[in-house]
């Protein structure tokens, strides 16, 4: 029990404090519970972050999920998400309540032209770092083409896609890319 | 408020990379599907998503579930977001040391990270168009100034991305 009230703590801080989601989070987890605490090893933290990547959902939460399982089974990994999805979810309920009377200040409305602006090129530079983990070879671009003339032209469900995607990656290239090695 | 939670059961299980991969699904479902939301308001939510502190895929959610619901759309609309990607994470922990190293899993992420590029290529091309198409000359040359700053301020400075977001914030004010 002592264990489970330690990690609800330590996830608790760790949503406070990590701004920018998921790889903002690393370097805190390795301060806080595998310098301090020693509750897990560094290898087993990396295996942990490189595994997380590939699920659906938020990074933060199932690396939470998985340390938290590591650490105290079941118990431990709701403990660990439940933990770091409080502050997040409280800071963001404060600030939609506000939002909509800040929102008519002439100045804040001007900064967010501005800010706008920045979100797409957030958006771009996150592409960007995506595009360049994959190994590239002619059928992977011809499905992102098709990917964004099925969803912007034809109105597929995107859910439809990731499926798509998924049994072309494992029926198709990966199949491919062991060939040639 | 069920057609919320399905929703964002949703936008749980395909977001499959972590916080940008959200944004097309909540993007194809609430704005495209649904007319839910303006893509103005949904572009001033990431940036304040991506200001405050968790998960960006969590923070949008809370605030497009307060936005459209208050409190309660907020709590169905986190719930769902976390629920099924949480149920799939706690299953996976327990046969962790098996999955580790899979070829089967990355068979499925060679498909999955093209997919992503091209769902969140899309959701940019549709909110890129919000910025600039429609308006008269000088607010896009503005706007493009402003991406050209925050563009090298980011990936050529390095800087951190909510510090991006305050210099946007004050070209801004400065600009208009």
């Amino acid at each position: 029990m002592k264990t489970v009230f330690k990690l609800f703590r330590i996830f608790f801080r760790l949503g406070l404090f990590t701004f920018g989601g998921g790889f903002a989070m690393i370097p805190l987890i390795e301060e806080e519970i595998i310098k301090k605490n020693s509750m897990l090893r560094e290898d087993q933290f990396f295996d942990i972050v490189a595994f997380t990547q590939s699920l659906p959902g938020s990074l933060a939460v199932n690396m939470s999920i998985f340390i938290g399982y590591h650490i105290y089974g079941v118990p431990g990994a709701l403990t660990s998400a439940i933990a770091v999805a409080i502050p997040p979810f409280s800071v963001i309920l404060l600030i939609a309540t506000f939002f909509i009377r800040f929102m008519d200040i002439p100045l804040v409305q001007q900064a967010f032209r501005g800010i706008r602006v920045a979100v797409l090129v957030l958006i771009l530079l996150a592409l960007k770092r995506l595009a360049q983990k994959v190994s590239w070879n002619v059928y992977k671009m011809i499905l992102v083409a098709g990917i964004i003339a099925a969803i912007s032209v034809f109105g597929v469900h995107p859910g439809f896609a990731i499926l798509i995607s998924a049994a072309l990656g494992y029926f198709v290239f990966q199949p491919m890319e062991e060939k040639e090695g | 408020m069920l057609k919320l939670l399905l929703i964002f059961l949703q936008v749980g299980i395909f977001s499959f990379g972590g916080g940008y991969a959200a944004i097309p699904f909540i993007e194809q479902l609430l704005i495209v599907r649904n007319e839910w939301m303006a893509y103005q308001e949904f572009v001033d939510i990431i940036a304040i998503a991506q200001m405050s502190p968790g998960p960006i895929a969590v923070n949008s959610a809370t605030f497009v579930g307060y936005n459209l619901k208050s409190f309660l759309g907020a709590l169905v609309a986190t719930f769902g977001v976390l629920l099924l990607p949480s149920i799939v994470s706690i299953t996976l922990a327990r046969y962790f040391e098996r999955f580790k190293k899979s070829k089967y899993i990355r068979g499925l992420l060679k498909g999955l990270r093209p997919a992503v590029i091209g769902l969140i290529a899309t959701a940019e091309i549709s909110i890129g168009r919000t910025a600039f198409v429609g308006y008269s000359i000088l607010p896009i040359v503005k706007n493009v100034a402003i991406a050209l700053i925050v563009f090298v301020f980011l990936d050529i400075m390095d800087q951190h991305p909510i510090a991006a977001i305050v210099l946007a914030g004050i070209l801004g004010m400065l600009f208009y």
